[in-house]
């Protein structure tokens, strides 16, 4: 990550879905600073825009006003390889369903992004396995991911989101599948990689634990920011989980 | 695992994802891959077959004729003119080439043939029947009797010219001709035997003898030929053996011609490429069938696997790289499709190469540009032909892959991750 400049930052971010009366605004004028090595939950209810958010952070989806920026660099006016080529250096992504590609084995869904970036196969398959033996993953690596449990799973998408050691990592309720024990080790993966690589983490949650861990936690309601706030770990403010307009 | 490794093993395994798809759409193209096979390899034989017809039965595949020679046929435009050849140097020389498989000399007249009750006008043609069936098959048409022996004054005849002249094998002829020296050639004859070319011209007017016979009837010496006609182990090396002997006999006089078949049957070489654009309308038609039937799979997999086409864009994986895995799976579709189209293919091809059907009892020898053709189902065997077909199943696949694959690049990554 360049610390001269935002993790990311967006600037009267707007994503309308449909036209005149049907229109929806999913994020709404949304303003923010993120800075390199932040913790940061963003909640919210459903439909309170969050995934949308964080699909144009990724340059996942065009915003319809507004900037985004990452790293510095206007993700909007990118090409579509520009991006490919954005997400692929310095973004990972985990997403809620785990979204491995069922064909290829968890050492293959891991190693992917390192082969896309031209890595050579014992370097990456080294790494791999490394991270799989600090993951608990150890073992596993020839197994296709239906052989494999919902933990095992999403920590297998967490080493492959990190394994290129991204400036960036968007989570999309990646604990959401998991029971309390998977979800722990896997927070505590990320709070690792956080702590000691600098890793910038972006989560949507709905999870209190995720919540409790993080360090900054931005709430979203209709799609604008209603509050954001940062915090010590472990605590978890009472705004945060209080229904809409309880305040 | 290098890349291109790495995108086939993703192709085979997305293909074993439906394995009956899968296998319905490879066994629809291996299919088409075997049957551009043997119909390009029945092609192939049927153009060959017409090839040695019209240059088999009479005519040879290279001939040495006098340049002046044709179109006139003038009786004293004998190979080498003039100065004359020495032919039996001539044909050492030209049968010194290992392609060539024999040669006949020949010599060419018009006359009169007179029968004990009638007569008729006749092409006479000198010839030295054990050559002769090194090169051409027509003395297999011997109906009735033998061929003209040497020293004998005899005289084979045409089936139906015999029956014109109400004469059979035993009997005497007269022939009368014109000589190269002005005067006018008589000479008694015994008829040694009929033929039947099943060339209507031919066997109506056709007086066949000994070359020294006719040499003597039309006063020529006896190195005078009017042609040397040549068999050559592969007709469509004729060319390249016709130049080679033009070079090698150059130095033995002048007025030497070498010509291969391809330029004194031109139609024969138009039929041949007739045949080559069938093959690739065969191939066209044939793969183009299969293309839809590649492209409706693909697409069909491609919609299933909006999501994962997303998962791949958000890891960072470029068009380029998407439209290479759709790819990937194509090409192993269709090599998939090529080793079942070859199994399928293979023994057939290999039965018709050694045991060609014969179907003229059902269809008859029929005349076609000047040669007896006979339908004959056989297949000419050469690897070019199969790894055409190969290689243009591949490119059909992978180009009807292009579609998909614009429409997997296409996938909205945010829409297709939440499943809309």
């Amino acid at each position: 990550m360049n610390e001269a400049y935002p993790a990311v930052e967006t600037r009267g971010l707007w994503k309308t879905f449909g036209e005149g009366d049907t229109a929806v605004h999913a994020v709404h004028d949304v303003s923010l600073v993120i800075e390199p090595g932040e913790f940061v939950a963003l909640c919210g209810p459903s439909g309170s825009g969050k995934t949308t958010l964080v699909n144009l952070i990724g340059g996942l989806t065009d915003p319809t006003r507004g900037e985004v920026r990452v790293d510095g660099r206007d993700v909007g006016a990118m090409s579509e390889p520009e991006r490919a080529q954005l997400r692929l250096e310095r973004i990972g992504f985990v997403f809620q369903a785990y979204n491995l590609l069922p064909v290829l084995t968890a050492l293959e869904n891991a190693e992917f992004p390192l082969m896309l970036r031209g890595v050579a196969r014992d370097e990456r398959r080294q790494a791999v396995r490394r991270l799989f033996h600090e993951i608990g993953l150890g073992g596993l690596e020839d197994r296709r991911p239906g052989a494999l449990s919902g933990g095992q799973q999403q920590r297998v998408a967490v080493a492959r989101a990190v394994l290129g050691a991204p400036a960036l990592v968007l989570a999309d309720e990646p604990t959401a599948n998991l029971d309390t024990q998977a979800s722990d080790a896997l927070l505590g993966i990320m709070e690792l990689l956080n702590q000691e690589r600098n890793v910038t983490f972006i989560f949507c949650t709905h999870d209190p634990r995720v919540m409790r861990r993080a360090r900054r936690i931005i709430r979203l309601v209709d799609g604008h920011v209603e509050r954001d706030a940062q915090k010590q770990p472990g605590t978890l403010p009472d705004w945060v989980l209080a229904p809409v307009g309880a305040e | 695992m290098t890349d291109r490794g790495f995108w086939l093993r993703v192709g085979w395994r997305n293909l074993g994802r439906h394995r009956r798809r899968s296998i319905i759409t490879a066994m629809a193209l291996a299919w088409g891959f075997a049957a551009v096979v043997l119909f390009n390899g029945i092609l192939e034989g049927m153009g060959s077959d017409f090839v040695r017809s019209g240059t088999d039965l009479m005519v040879g595949q290279i001939r040495i004729q006098n340049p002046d020679y044709e179109p006139e046929r003038e009786l004293w435009d004998v190979v080498g003119g003039d100065v004359g050849v020495p032919l039996a140097e001539l044909l050492d020389r030209v049968r010194s080439d290992a392609a060539v498989v024999g040669a006949a000399p020949r010599l060419y007249g018009a006359g009169i043939i007179a029968s004990d009750s009638t007569s008729r006008g006749g092409l006479l043609m000198g010839i030295r029947p054990e050559e002769e069936r090194r090169v051409t098959y027509f003395l297999d048409g011997i109906v009735e009797g033998a061929a003209p022996e040497a020293g004998a004054h005899q005289v084979l005849l045409g089936q139906e010219l015999a029956r014109q002249l109400r004469t059979g094998i035993g009997e005497e002829v007269v022939l009368g001709a014109p000589a190269a020296d002005g005067s006018m050639g008589n000479e008694l004859f015994t008829v040694s035997g009929i033929v039947r070319t099943g060339i209507p011209e031919v066997d109506a007017a056709q007086v066949i003898l000994q070359l020294d016979d006719l040499q003597f009837l039309v006063a020529l010496g006896p190195d005078d030929v009017h042609e040397v006609a040549m068999a050559v182990r592969n007709p469509w090396d004729a060319p390249e053996v016709a130049e080679r002997l033009s070079v090698g006999l150059s130095g033995l006089g002048t007025n030497i011609e070498v010509e291969p078949w391809t330029r004194f049957r031109p139609e024969l070489v138009e039929f041949a490429n007739l045949i080559g654009g069938m093959n690739w309308v065969i191939l066209l038609v044939i793969f183009l069938m299969a293309a839809f039937g590649v492209a409706n799979t693909m697409l069909m997999g491609t919609f299933e696997r909006r999501r994962e086409f997303a998962v791949v864009k958000a890891l960072g994986m470029k068009p380029h790289r998407i439209m290479a895995m759709v790819g990937g799976e194509a090409v192993v579709l269709g090599l998939l499709a090529v080793a079942a189209g070859a199994v399928i293919a293979l023994p057939l091809v290999l039965w018709l190469v050694h045991f060609p059907l014969d179907l003229t009892p059902l269809a008859g020898e029929q005349m076609f540009l000047d040669g007896l053709f006979r339908f004959v189902l056989r297949v000419e065997h050469s690897w070019g032909n199969p790894i055409r077909a190969a290689v243009g199943l591949i490119l059909t696949a992978t180009l009807a892959a292009i579609y998909p694959a614009l429409r997997a690049i296409q996938v909205p990554a945010a829409e297709a991750l939440a499943g809309r």
